[in-house]
């Protein structure tokens, strides 16, 4: 557990790191930046979520032991939800929301703010993911 | 010595597992930050087989305990 752990860890450095590397990104002129920035939210959130999930369900007996809470969250995570006729673990369907958000906003440029809402929501969730993992290291 | 080594291989897996699935994860932070202009619609579509194929990966499915 506490390699796997390590290796969490060591990924949110990285995660750091690779934020200040690539800091000025631009945006391409023709590019809408509330898209972009979506888009970016939903890959990073996917990876997130995939990362969490595997290393809690790599270590779940341990992490229900000893944390109880992150197991509580990855179980909410996976937790079947209907996305357009078929059911998704939660993390593929809070990710999916927010493409259906993108995607109707993209259709007619309209209503903003439930974009900016959407993105932060799921911005939420995935930082949830990455604290809960620094959480296993200090209760270690 | 030769004690440490099935310790060493019983957490070689553990090690080898978490590290491909943090190189994945890295390598698409990366790619997204890179990220400069929107998705064509192919790449949409891929990344939403991605988040489809989840349902059949194991660490997605509920613990029954």
């Amino acid at each position: 557990m506490k390699k796997s752990i390590s290796i969490a860890i060591i990924g949110i450095l990285s995660l750091a790191f690779i934020v200040w590397l690539t800091g000025c990104a631009h945006v391409d002129a023709n590019a809408d930046p509330l898209i972009v920035r979506a888009e970016q939210t939903e890959r990073i959130a996917d990876s997130t979520f995939s990362l969490f999930l595997h290393l809690e369900d790599q270590n779940h007996a341990l992490v229900k032991a000893n944390a109880p809470k992150i197991a509580e969250f990855a179980e909410w995570l996976r937790a079947p939800q209907p996305v357009h006729g078929t059911d998704m673990p939660r993390a593929s369907a809070l990710v999916y929301s927010l493409n259906d958000v993108k995607a109707a906003y993209r259709a007619n440029r309209t209503n903003s703010d439930l974009l900016i809402t959407a993105t932060a929501t799921l911005t939420e969730a995935l930082n949830k993911a990455a604290e809960l993992t620094k959480t296993i290291n200090a209760s270690k | 010595m030769p004690a440490l080594v099935p310790i060493i291989l019983e957490a070689l897996p553990s090690i080898v597992t978490g590290a491909e699935h943090l190189i994945a994860y890295i390598k698409s932070v990366r790619e997204s930050l890179q990220q400069a202009g929107e998705w064509t619609a192919d790449h949409e579509a891929q990344f939403l087989a991605g988040l489809a194929a989840h349902s059949t990966d194991p660490a997605y499915i509920p613990h029954r305990d």
